[in-house]
This record gives C-alpha cells, structure tokens and sequence, in this order.
C-alpha cells in the first residue's frame, strides 16, 4: 500500500518535472526583431554572409552582430517594417537574439568540422531556412543524441561517447 | 520511527524506479546504433589506428607537482580547501604518491606521478552499471558525466585509485570563475570523474588535421601534464607508433608497470630510478 502511495506520488512528481522541461523546452523564445530568413535569403544573401563565425566555429560567432544588419538597414531606409533594426543601428547597440539551437554544457559540438570541413548542409540540421519567415523561436529540428550518432553511423564516423561527450 | 523510515524508503524506492525507466528510455533511441559499431572518422584516421600511451621517466621526474597544476587548471579541478583534504576528498586527476624507505636518519623518498593508469583491461569499466565508463578504439579510458549515476563501484575497483567522486557541486574562487577551459565540463555533484589523457586536445589535434588534411602527425596531441613537465620526465604519445619516443622508450630495459601482477595492463609505463 505505502509502497503504491510512493509510487504514484513519484510519478506525480515525475509529469511535473516533464512539464517544466517541456514548457522550457517550447518556452517559446521571443527574438527582438521580426526577422525574416525568406526575403533576405530571396535577396541572394549567403547564410555565411550573416552567420559569420559558423564556419570556422568561431565561439559565439553564430548570430549575426548589428554591423552586419547595418549595411543595408541605414537611415536611407525606409520600411516601416525594419524600423527597429534601425533603431539599434542609429543607437549602435547589439541586438539581443536568443540561441535557439544549444547543445548541453558536457557536449562537444564544432560547426568547424560540420560545415566548414565535412561540407554539410545547413538544412540537414536547420531545415530549410529560405522558407522560413518568422524569427526562430524553436528548434525546426530538434537536436538529439540519436539524430547525431545516427548521421554519424550512416557517414561512418566515430560514434565513441568521448568524441562527443567531455 | 520505524514506520517512518520505511515509507521514506517505500518513496525512495518508487522514485529510483521509475527514475530509472525514464532514464533507459531516453537513453534507449541511442543504443540501437551505440558503442559496437563505432567506425572511426573516414577520412586520415583509421580504426584502432592509434594507442595513446604515457612514459614516465623516475629519474628525471624531480617532484616538482607542475603536472599537478596544469592538469587541475586544464581540467577544471576544483582547488578544494583543508576539511574536505582531512575527508580525503581532494580530486586531483594526476597525483603524487609519496613513499618513504628507511627509516630516520637516512630515509629515502620516493615521489611518483600517478595519473590514471589507462589500463587495456580495464578492472574500472567491467563493474559499471550502466556503460558510463569504458575504454575506447584508441585505448583511453573514458567517463561520460552525463551518464554516469554515481554507485561509484568503478571507483572501488580501480587498484590504482585513480577515480574520483564529486561528493558535492564544485566550487572555485570568483577570481577563477572567468577561466574555466570551454572544452572541458564542469562535473556536477553525484558523479565520477578520472583523467582522460585531456582527450579534448585530441579532438582539436584531429579536427586540424582534417583541416590540414593530412593525417594525425607525433606530438600533435600532447595532454597538459606532459606538455608542463620541466624535466620533460612525462613522454607521451602512440604506442602504435614504433617510431614514437612513448612507444620506444615503453619497452626500455627499466620500464615496469605499478601492480603488474594484476593483469590491468595499464598503458602507463615507469622508467625506474637509479638502475
Ligand atoms: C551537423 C549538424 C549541423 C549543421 C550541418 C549546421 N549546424 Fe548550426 N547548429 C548545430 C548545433 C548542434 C547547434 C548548437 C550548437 C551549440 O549549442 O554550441 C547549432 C547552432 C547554430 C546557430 C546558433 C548560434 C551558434 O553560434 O551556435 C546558428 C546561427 C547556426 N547553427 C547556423 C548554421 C548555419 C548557417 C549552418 C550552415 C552553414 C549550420 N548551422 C550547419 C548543428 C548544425
Ligand atoms: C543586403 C542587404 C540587407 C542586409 C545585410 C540585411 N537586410 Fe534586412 N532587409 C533588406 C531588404 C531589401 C528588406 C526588404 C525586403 C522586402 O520587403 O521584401 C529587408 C527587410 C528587413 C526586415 C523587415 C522584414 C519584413 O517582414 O518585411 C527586417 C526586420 C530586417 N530586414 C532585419 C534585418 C536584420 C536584423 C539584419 C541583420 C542581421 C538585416 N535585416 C540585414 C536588406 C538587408
Ligand atoms: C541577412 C542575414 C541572415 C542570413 C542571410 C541568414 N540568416 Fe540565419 N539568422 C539571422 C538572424 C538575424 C537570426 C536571429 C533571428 C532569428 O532567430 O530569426 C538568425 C537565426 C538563424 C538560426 C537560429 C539560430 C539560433 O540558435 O537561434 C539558424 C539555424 C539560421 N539562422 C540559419 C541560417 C541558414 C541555414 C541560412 C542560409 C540558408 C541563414 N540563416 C541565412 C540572419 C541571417
Ligand atoms: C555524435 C555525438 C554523440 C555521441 C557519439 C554520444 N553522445 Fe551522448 N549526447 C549527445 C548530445 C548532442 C546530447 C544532448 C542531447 C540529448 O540529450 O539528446 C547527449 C546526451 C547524452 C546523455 C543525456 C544527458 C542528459 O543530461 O540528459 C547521456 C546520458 C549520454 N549522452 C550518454 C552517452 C554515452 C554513454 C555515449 C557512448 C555510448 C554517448 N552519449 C555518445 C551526443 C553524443
Ligand atoms: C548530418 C550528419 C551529421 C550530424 C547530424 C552530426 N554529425 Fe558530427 N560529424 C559528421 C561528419 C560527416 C563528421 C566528420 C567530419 C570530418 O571528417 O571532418 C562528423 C564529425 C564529428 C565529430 C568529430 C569526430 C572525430 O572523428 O573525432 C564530433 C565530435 C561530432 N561530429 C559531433 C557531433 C554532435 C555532437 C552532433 C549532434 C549535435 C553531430 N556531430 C551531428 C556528420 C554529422
């Protein structure tokens, strides 16, 4: 009897913890600005060209500074749309996106030996962003052990667990 | 009273239980394609091409505790403080063993580096539950944090006491909290942790290798021990190697091993002193 009171309270306990993290997991990150992947993708604009640091898997380098942003967005223009872009821009402030793809602290990921070595497409792990008009607020696929060592099986590379973990 | 600590236990059990259906079953998705099938990366490097192995040489090796430090900073080591040192809870991943012969007044000391000893059968790896420790393609013997659940069996069946446990959440000084090494994690409480051969400079050594494109080259991947040690005492590199210095000098007529008879065949050899 105590013993199915301890186990139903722990499971109670248990959907609790799986809601917060599921509620962190889609906790829907908002991003400063109402960016959009499409037009400027349309535009003929490389990722490479924003995402700068991507391939030499410079740290932090990933999303783009507001320099970037000012060679287009200038006070010449005019969308009403883009006006709080310009904001930073005139202020000269870095605009505070949000990371939405993140590996946990104890894996070892380099975008270095992805894209800028192995040649990958951003799509496999990003989907396809030249469709995307709405800021990134969620992983469109999510990063998961499985998905990682299964690629890795396919392209026969290493699936040791310290390659990844550290 | 009695009633009290068996319900406590009755949760407790309860938890651990369906803690542990919620853990196999996330962990699960990953063995399908897990550990036996691991190729190694296609390009410059091949299978079992490497076997990482450490010389250290007793009659150089002046004590001077360098390889101590450089480790401990490397490696994220926490400093620790005098209570926990009486509680012998001091984690250091690279120690010195003193030993004393003779008696006063004319007593010799000994001073012996021990990192861990990276064994090819490992005694560590056979207990774990739950394959958070084992020894990889290359012969290191690795700990993933992450998965490890701290029964800490693994620590008692090291003979070379070489393993770890964090009995609580590291912590430094807020002078230190600003470099921390990126490549290597903080390891929470509740969890084993032992030396690695700093395999993260492995990582780095063969993503410029790949880069360069050109295979995995001697002295490229030096651990922080070896690449401090003013007496250059710690030779390391690939025993597969025969060219290698670590290879060569691993067969030297003073080379021995600390508990030989154990059968651990630990892949770090000592040159003894004064022969
Ligand atoms: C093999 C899978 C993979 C490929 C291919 C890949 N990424 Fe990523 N990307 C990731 C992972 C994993 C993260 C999370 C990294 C982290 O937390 O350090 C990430 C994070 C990012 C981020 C967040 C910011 C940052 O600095 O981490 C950006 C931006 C990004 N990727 C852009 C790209 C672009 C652009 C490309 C193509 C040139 C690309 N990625 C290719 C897996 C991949
Ligand atoms: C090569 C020039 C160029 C660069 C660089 C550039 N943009 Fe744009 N951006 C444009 C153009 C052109 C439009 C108008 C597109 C349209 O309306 O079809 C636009 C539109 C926008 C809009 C309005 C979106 C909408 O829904 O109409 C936002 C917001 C925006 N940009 C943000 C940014 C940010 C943030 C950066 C920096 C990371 C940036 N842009 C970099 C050229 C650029
Ligand atoms: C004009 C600049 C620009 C170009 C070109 C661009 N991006 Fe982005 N990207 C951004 C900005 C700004 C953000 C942050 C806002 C957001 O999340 O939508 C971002 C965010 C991302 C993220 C989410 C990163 C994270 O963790 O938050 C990914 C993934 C990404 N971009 C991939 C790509 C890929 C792949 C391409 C090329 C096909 C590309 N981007 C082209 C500006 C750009
Ligand atoms: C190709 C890279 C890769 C390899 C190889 C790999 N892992 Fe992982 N592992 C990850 C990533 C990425 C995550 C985080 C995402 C997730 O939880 O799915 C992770 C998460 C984990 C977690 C969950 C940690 C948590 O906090 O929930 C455990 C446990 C784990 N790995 C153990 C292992 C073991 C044991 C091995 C060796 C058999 C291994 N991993 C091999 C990439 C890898
Ligand atoms: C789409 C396929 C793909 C996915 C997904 C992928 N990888 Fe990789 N990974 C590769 C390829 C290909 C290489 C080999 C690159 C080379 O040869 O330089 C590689 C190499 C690596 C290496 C170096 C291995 C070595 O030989 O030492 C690490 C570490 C790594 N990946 C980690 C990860 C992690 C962590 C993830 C998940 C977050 C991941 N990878 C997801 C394709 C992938």
């Amino acid at each position: 009897m105590k013993d199915l009171a301890a186990a139903v309270l722990s499971l109670a306990f248990i959907g609790l913890v799986w809601l917060l993290l599921a509620g962190y997991q889609s906790g829907s990150k908002k991003q400063p600005v109402a960016y959009n992947h499409k037009k400027h993708i349309a535009l003929g604009l490389e990722c490479a060209g924003c995402h700068t640091g991507i391939a030499d898997g410079k740290a932090r380098g990933g999303l783009p500074t507001v320099e970037v942003c000012a060679a287009c967005h200038t006070s010449d223009d005019e969308n009403p749309r883009a006006k709080a872009v310009r904001d930073y821009v005139s202020a000269n402030k870095p605009i505070p996106w949000k990371k939405v793809y993140n590996v946990p602290t104890h894996v070892y990921f380099s975008h270095r030996r992805h894209v800028g070595l192995a040649k990958l497409d951003c799509a496999l792990c990003h989907g396809d962003m030249s469709k995307v008009e709405a800021p990134v607020t969620r992983q469109a696929v999510t990063i998961s052990m499985a998905r990682c060592m299964g690629c890795h099986h396919r392209m026969k590379v290493t699936n040791d667990c310290l390659a990844c973990h550290k | 009273m009695e009633s009290l600590t068996t319900s406590r236990n009755g949760f407790l059990r309860g938890l651990l239980g369906t803690l542990g259906v919620f853990l196999l079953s996330g962990i699960g998705k990953a063995w399908g394609t897990a550990p036996g099938d691991a190729g190694h990366g296609k390009r410059p490097l091949k299978p079992g091409e490497h076997r990482w192995g450490m010389v250290i040489d007793l009659d150089k090796c002046t004590g001077c505790g360098s390889c101590v430090v450089a480790c401990s900073t490397e490696n994220n080591l926490a400093l620790g403080n005098p209570q926990e040192a009486a509680m012998g809870r001091i984690i250091r991943w690279l120690k010195i063993l003193p030993s004393q012969e003779g008696e006063f007044p004319a007593p010799k000391q000994r001073l012996l580096p021990m990192p861990c000893q990276q064994c090819d059968t490992p005694p560590c790896t056979k207990v774990c539950p739950v394959y958070a420790t084992f020894r990889n393609e290359e012969g290191i013997v690795g700990q993933v944090y992450s998965r490890c659940i701290g029964c800490r069996y693994c620590l008692n069946a090291c003979p070379y006491t070489c393993k770890d446990f964090n009995w609580k959440a590291p912590v430094w000084p807020k002078e230190m909290q600003a470099s921390f090494n990126p490549d290597v994690s903080i390891r929470p409480k509740g969890v084993v942790e032992k030396c690695l051969f700093c395999h993260h400079r492995l990582q780095r050594a063969k993503e410029e290798a790949v880069a360069e494109g050109r295979p995995l080259r001697e002295n490229d991947y030096q651990p922080a021990c070896a690449e401090i040690c003013p007496a250059k005492a710690i030779v390391f590199g690939d025993l597969n190697n025969n060219d290698s210095d670590a290879a060569n000098l691993s067969k030297d007529p003073r080379a021995f091993h600390l508990l030989e008879e154990l059968g651990a065949e630990p892949k770090v050899t000592y040159l003894k002193e004064g022969a």
